[in-house]
Order: structure tokens, then C-alpha cells, then sequence
């Protein structure tokens, strides 16, 4: 598998070495400071910026001294409130859930749909929509049941009759696969059911507008234990980048890594699917922007995507909503946008110097 | 010619002036006036207000349509042409399956009430769901004229439908037709412009005695909503005809909605306005509608949307029901008296509240 081993094992990163491993640690740290300060500066912009343009003073207030009786405050808090908080979460889990599906997958053109999650969060939606008439409160728990079941189905299908599960070739086939046929599915059921399709539409192209606080707090569980776990294996999966059976050799329990990190995946894009829709791209994006930033360490490489997510998505979602005023773009379609050139521009330059 | 014509009676005058009226081109659609004792073959007993007669050219913005004999096999498409039809007592060879808001098979109720009285097969029911002309449907059926002046039809569908039967297409724009121009078009297509035009005032008239006997309606202010996108309101432009018909009831669109209309020139006929900006509406009263019950509390729990005057005081009439929605959003002569019965005191009492 020449093309689907990542490009860096000839220069993998240290399995056993300590925190100061090949990069120095400073730098990294300063460059994490700087994120969390772009982050903060993004999150400001999302609750300043909205079709009813509202001084600075007047967001000021509404976050301090909140009066649920004006409605200029009502708008800030119970609308660009809930929805950069979901930007935050949606993005985190996206970005870090791009971080591992690439590092167990050893592919670099991986993104956190890949395993089937999104497929399978689509057609799990699509059908508690349209056969089930589910609105939208409850569409959250289809998606993700349906990311898990459909991504337990694709490491099953991966793993079958192979020592130490799946393999990274087998996953890709199958995930790939398994999306191809769900996703035309889903086209199936939506071509024949206009008012499913209408009711659909928001939530596929990818959005963060209109998700409120209730989704907020559907989210975040998931995608906090999904963090937790992509930390747990986040060393692990730096032994994986040294191919199975040196990682083998280091001692590591391969197939627990992999069934670890994939049960991240589904934690971390499932419950950023549920909130956001199926916009994985964002998760390849940042994965890449990750790597470039922070090096092949997957230690650093999380906490990297973990702010950087937030990030790109909010970013995208404010520029939504300037450049198609009074109207709005949804983050979906500007992420497509802006993120497409970024990525070209990311892996161009490979040839001259390593990352 | 004209004078010839005029001293032969009065039905056939006033069907003239209509015509004359409504053919905008005057003269040329003139020699279908109502001439019946000297067109042959007619029925020509006093009792029954008389035919047409035929050729009839209705010009449209996509082109003329040349109906050369009244139309036995009626074929309708876009919204609500079969309720003129039905109320001109024709029943529909085919029209158009209405899934939302229709029964089982997706006829509306008011248009199965019509088909039952006048004692007609259920017409074939076109396919719409993707808002497609489904051509093969229509040849099947035979039609003698295509009535689909409220549509969007294109002007290749135009071009590829004039080849089954005469096309009566919208005369000026898409999805935007008066239902009073609606029953007179299609009077006049079918050769019936008398009885059209004698159903359109007796309509008028019942929406101006409830207009009479609901005061309190009388220059109370609205916005006319649907929540269709998230956090996005989709208010109605005031050419509307569901607005419209607001209007007749004695209400006037509020100024404060007027103002938030980025684009009032964009040919759509609603626009949107955001959530966040909610706040800048001063109406009497809100009327929205909502496909269900389920969809109209989901509207009000929004935080932004139940802190609105207009929800929390109860200055809010939603139209709840899917064939309550339809014939409240494309009124015609049938789904009118259908419906205002259930409509009329909701906006009365929300009207009320809004104070003296």
C-alpha cells in the first residue's frame, strides 16, 4: 500500500520520547496561545456581526447584563450566542475527528466522513424525516445513531477475519463504499419525498444558524468525551504512523488503537454532524492545517485541530453572513469555498520542504 | 361591428365590456363576442346566460393561445386554475395532484365538495411533486386547452405545451395572479366570461359583507408570514393575492414590514426578513401559516419569536392545517367562501386586541 502509507513514516515521529519529542515545545505552546487568542477574536466577531447590525456596546451588555425583556439583547444572547457555541463544538469535533481518522487511517486525503459517519447520519435523518415525520429536535439522536451504527458496520466489515482489526486499506474501501451506496440512497428517498427534501435541505447543506441552545447541550456530551478519547489516543496513534508491525513491536495493542480512535471518530463527527450538518470537509481542512502548524506529533496535532476548527468554522460562518446580506450563506457552502483553495494551497508546495 | 353588436342585449354587453376589458388587446379578441343568436348551433334559450363564441385568443406573457371551440376536455396546471374551472361548473379531464393540502388522492376539499355537486368523475391527477411538467400526462388525456395562468410554467414548457392544445399562460408574471383576473381568464376561455364575471362579483361581495360585519378588521395593520426557513421570517409582498385578499377584509400591510424589504423591485413575491431583525415589526396583527399544529409551536417557542408583541399579546392569527394554508395562500372563488367562515373571526379576534 505505497500511496495509502502516509508520506512520513521515513521520518515518523518518536513513539517513546517525552514531551520535548523532534520540535521544540515553546514555539508549539506559543502557537497554541496565538489560536485560542484567533479564537476568541472569531467568537467576538460571530456574536458582533448579523443582519441587524448592532453597536458593540449594545453585544457588550447583552452578555453582562442580559434583559431577556429587550430584543436587541434576546438576539444576541438566544441567537449569535447558541449559535457560535455550536460553531465551537461543531468545529472541534470536525477538526479533531480529522486528526485521527487520518492518523488511523494512515491516509492524509481522509476526512472524518470518510469512515461512513456522515452517510450514515444522513440517511439515518433522511428517514426519521421523511418515514417517521421526526422534527427537528429529535433528528439530532438519528443522526448520530446512525453515524455509530453505520461506522460499527464498516470496521466490522473492515476488521472481518483479520488479526488486529481493520486494516487502513480495508477501512477506506469500506468506508467509501458503504458512503457511495448510502449516499444514493439518501438521494432516492429525497427525490421522492418533496417535503422531506424541503425539510432537509438546511440541514445537509450545513449550518449554524437556527441550532439554539438545546442543540448545544445535545452536543456537547459527545463531543467532550470525544475529546477526552482522541487525547487518550492520540499517542497511540503516533506509534500506527510507524506502520502495524513496528507499532506492534513497540508493544502497542494495535487493534485496541484502532477500535479506540474509531469510537472517537464517531463521538466527535457524529455529534458535530447532529449539529451541524454533514460537513466533513471542514475536519480535512483543519487536519492539514494541523499537521503544517504543528508537526506529524499527534500529541500536539489535536489540541492544534481542537482550536483551529472552531476557527475555520465560525470564520466561514460570519463571512456568511457579510458577504449575502440581508440574506445569509449557509457555513456549509462558504467552507466548500473557502476551504477548497486553502486545502490546494496546503498540499502544493510539498516538494519543497517536509512537514 | 361593436354597434351592431350592442343593441342585441344586455347579458351580451356586459360580457362585452368584460372582455373588451380583460383581452387588453381590445379589438382583436373581439369578434369572439358574445353574438349568440347569430352564431349557428349555439343554445340560444333565454333562461341559460349564453356561450361565447368561438375563436378565442387569451394573449399571455409567453404568447397567445387560440381556442377555436369551447373546450370540452379542460386540462389545468399551477396552482388552484381547477377551482375557477370547477366553479364554472366544468369538471377537469386532469389537474394537478395537490399532496399538500389535498385528500388521499390530493384533491382539495372544496374542489372534491365541487366534483360531487356537479356529479363528475374525479379528473386524472397530474404528477407535480417535482414541479416538472409531466408532458406524457397531459397528451394522454386529450386536451382541448391547457388553463395555467397561475403558474411558472417557462417558455420552452410554453412552446412544447402549445403543441397538445392552446396554452393560457400568466399575463404578466409567474405565480402572481388575482383570483379575480384568475375566474375571468378562464370564463373566458371556457366561453363563459358572463358567468364568470357575475361569480367573481358575487365572491366580491361576500368578502366585502364580511368586511361589513367584521369592523374591527376595518385599517388594522399586518404582516403576512411563513416561517418556511430557519430563523429566516418570509413575509408577502403586498401583489400577493393572499395579502390581497387581507386587504379587501378591510386590512392594511404594515408600514414597518414595507420598510424591511431589502428589494421591494425583486420579482419574487415574498421576501425575507432574519429573525434578528424581528424586533422592527409594528404590525396589528401577525398572520402566519403553518403546514400543522406541531410547526406553529415550534414558531412561537423560538425565544426571539414568542418575546414579538404581536405573539406575546396574542395580535397573532396562524393559519393552521395544510388545506387551510392553501386556500387561505392561493384564494379563488371556490376555496374563498371555503375557508373565511374559519378565517374572518380568528383575525377578528386577533384584531381585537390590538385596542381601539
Amino acid at each position: 500500500m505505497p500511496v495509502l502509507s502516509a508520506p512520513r513514516d521515513a521520518r515518523g515521529p518518536s513513539v517513546s520520547a517525552g514531551p520535548a519529542s523532534r520540535r521544540r515545545t515553546g514555539p508549539l505552546v506559543a502557537g497554541l496561545l496565538l489560536l485560542a487568542v484567533a479564537l476568541v477574536a472569531v467568537c467576538a466577531f460571530s456574536l458582533a456581526v448579523g443582519a441587524n447590525a448592532l453597536p458593540p456596546r449594545t453585544v457588550w451588555q447583552a452578555l453582562t447584563h442580559y434583559d431577556p425583556a429587550d430584543p436587541h439583547h434576546l438576539v444576541i444572547v438566544e441567537k449569535r450566542l447558541p449559535r457560535t457555541l455550536v460553531g465551537v463544538v461543531a468545529g472541534l469535533g470536525l477538526a479533531v475527528a480529522g486528526v485521527v481518522v487520518q492518523g488511523l487511517t494512515r491516509n492524509p486525503m481522509a476526512d472524518p466522513g470518510l469512515l461512513g459517519v456522515s452517510s450514515g447520519a444522513s440517511l439515518a435523518v433522511v428517514v426519521a424525516v421523511s418515514v417517521l415525520g421526526v422534527q427537528d429536535g429529535g433528528r439530532i439522536w438519528f443522526a448520530f445513531a446512525g453515524a455509530a451504527v453505520v461506522t460499527a458496520f464498516v470496521y466490522g466489515v473492515a476488521g472481518a477475519g483479520r488479526r488486529g482489526g481493520a486494516g487502513p486499506v480495508t477501512l477506506v474501501l469500506a468506508g467509501a463504499a458503504v458512503t457511495a451506496a448510502l449516499t444514493s440512497l439518501v438521494t432516492a428517498v429525497l427525490l421522492t419525498d418533496r417535503s422531506a427534501l424541503d425539510q432537509m435541505r438546511f440541514w445537509q447543506v450545513g449550518a449554524l444558524a437556527a441550532r439554539g441552545f438545546p442543540v448545544l447541550w445535545q452536543t456537547l456530551p459527545g463531543v467532550a468525551a470525544g475529546l477526552v478519547l482522541a487525547v487518550a489516543v492520540s499517542r497511540p496513534l503516533n506509534g500506527l504512523a510507524l506502520g502495524e508491525d513496528t507499532a506492534r513491536g513497540l508493544g502497542q495493542r494495535v487493534g485496541l488503537t484502532r477500535a479506540l480512535a474509531t469510537l472517537t471518530v464517531v463521538l466527535l463527527c457524529g455529534s458535530a454532524t447532529a449539529a451541524a450538518g454533514p460537513v466533513a470537509f471542514a475536519g480535512l481542512i483543519v487536519a492539514h492545517i494541523s499537521r503544517g502548524l504543528a508537526g506529524p506529533d499527534h500529541r500536539w496535532m489535536v489540541p492544534y485541530a481542537a482550536l483551529s476548527g472552531p476557527i475555520l468554522l465560525i470564520g466561514c460562518d460570519v463571512l456568511g453572513r457579510i458577504v449575502a446580506r440581508p440574506g445569509e450563506l449557509q457555513v456549509g457552502v462558504v467552507v466548500a469555498a473557502v476551504g477548497a483553495p486553502l486545502l490546494i494551497a496546503l498540499v502544493r508546495p510539498r516538494g519543497r520542504g517536509r512537514r | 361591428m361593436l354597434t351592431a353588436v350592442r343593441s342585441r342585449s344586455r347579458t351580451a354587453l356586459a360580457a362585452l365590456v368584460t372582455l373588451t376589458a380583460l383581452a387588453l388587446a381590445g379589438c382583436s379578441a373581439s369578434p369572439a363576442e358574445p353574438g349568440a343568436q347569430s352564431s349557428p348551433g349555439q343554445a340560444t334559450s333565454p333562461a341559460v346566460p349564453s356561450g361565447d363564441a368561438f375563436p378565442v385568443t387569451i394573449p399571455s406573457a409567453l404568447g397567445d393561445a387560440v381556442i377555436t371551440k369551447r373546450p370540452e376536455r379542460v386540462v389545468t396546471w399551477g396552482w388552484s386554475s381547477q377551482d375557477a374551472v370547477l366553479a364554472l361548473g366544468v369538471v377537469p379531464v386532469a389537474m394537478p395532484r395537490n399532496t399538500y393540502g389535498g385528500d388521499a388522492d390530493g384533491v382539495f376539499p372544496w374542489d372534491a365538495d365541487k366534483i360531487k355537486e356537479l356529479g363528475g368523475a374525479t379528473p386524472v391527477l397530474l404528477s407535480s411533486d417535482s414541479g416538472e411538467v409531466p408532458f406524457e400526462e397531459i397528451v394522454e388525456v386529450r386536451p382541448d386547452v391547457i388553463l395555467a395562468p397561475y403558474s411558472g410554467i417557462t417558455k420552452e414548457e410554453f412552446a412544447k405545451l402549445s403543441r397538445i392544445a392552446p396554452v393560457v399562460a400568466y399575463p404578466e408574471k409567474p405565480w402572481a395572479l388575482p383570483w379575480q383576473d384568475q375566474v375571468e381568464i378562464i370564463g373566458k376561455a371556457l366561453g363563459r366570461s358572463a358567468e364568470a364575471t357575475a361569480l367573481k362579483e358575487r365572491t366580491a361581495a361576500y368578502v366585502a359583507s364580511l368586511a361589513a360585519a367584521n369592523p374591527v378588521l376595518k385599517g388594522r395593520s399586518f404582516l403576512y408570514g411563513a416561517a418556511n426557513e430557519a430563523d429566516q421570517l418570509n413575509v408577502y409582498r403586498a401583489s400577493d393575492p393572499r395579502v390581497a385578499l387581507l386587504g379587501d377584509l378591510g386590512m392594511t400591510v404594515s408600514p414597518s414590514v414595507a420598510a424591511l424589504d431589502a428589494d421591494p423591485k425583486a420579482g419574487s413575491y415574498f421576501y425575507n426578513v432574519s429573525y434578528e431583525n424581528v424586533g422592527k415589526i409594528e404590525a396589528d396583527v401577525l398572520v402566519m401559516y403553518f403546514g400543522s399544529q406541531k410547526e406553529a409551536d415550534r414558531f412561537v417557542a423560538d425565544p426571539v419569536i414568542s418575546a414579538m408583541p404581536n405573539v406575546r399579546d396574542k395580535r397573532f392569527a396562524p393559519i393552521v392545517g395544510e388545506s387551510f394554508v392553501m386556500a387561505s395562500s392561493a384564494p379563488t372563488v371556490l376555496s374563498i367562501p371555503w375557508m373565511l367562515d374559519r378565517y374572518v373571526p380568528q383575525l377578528a379576534a386577533a384584531a381585537a386586541k390590538a385596542g381601539a
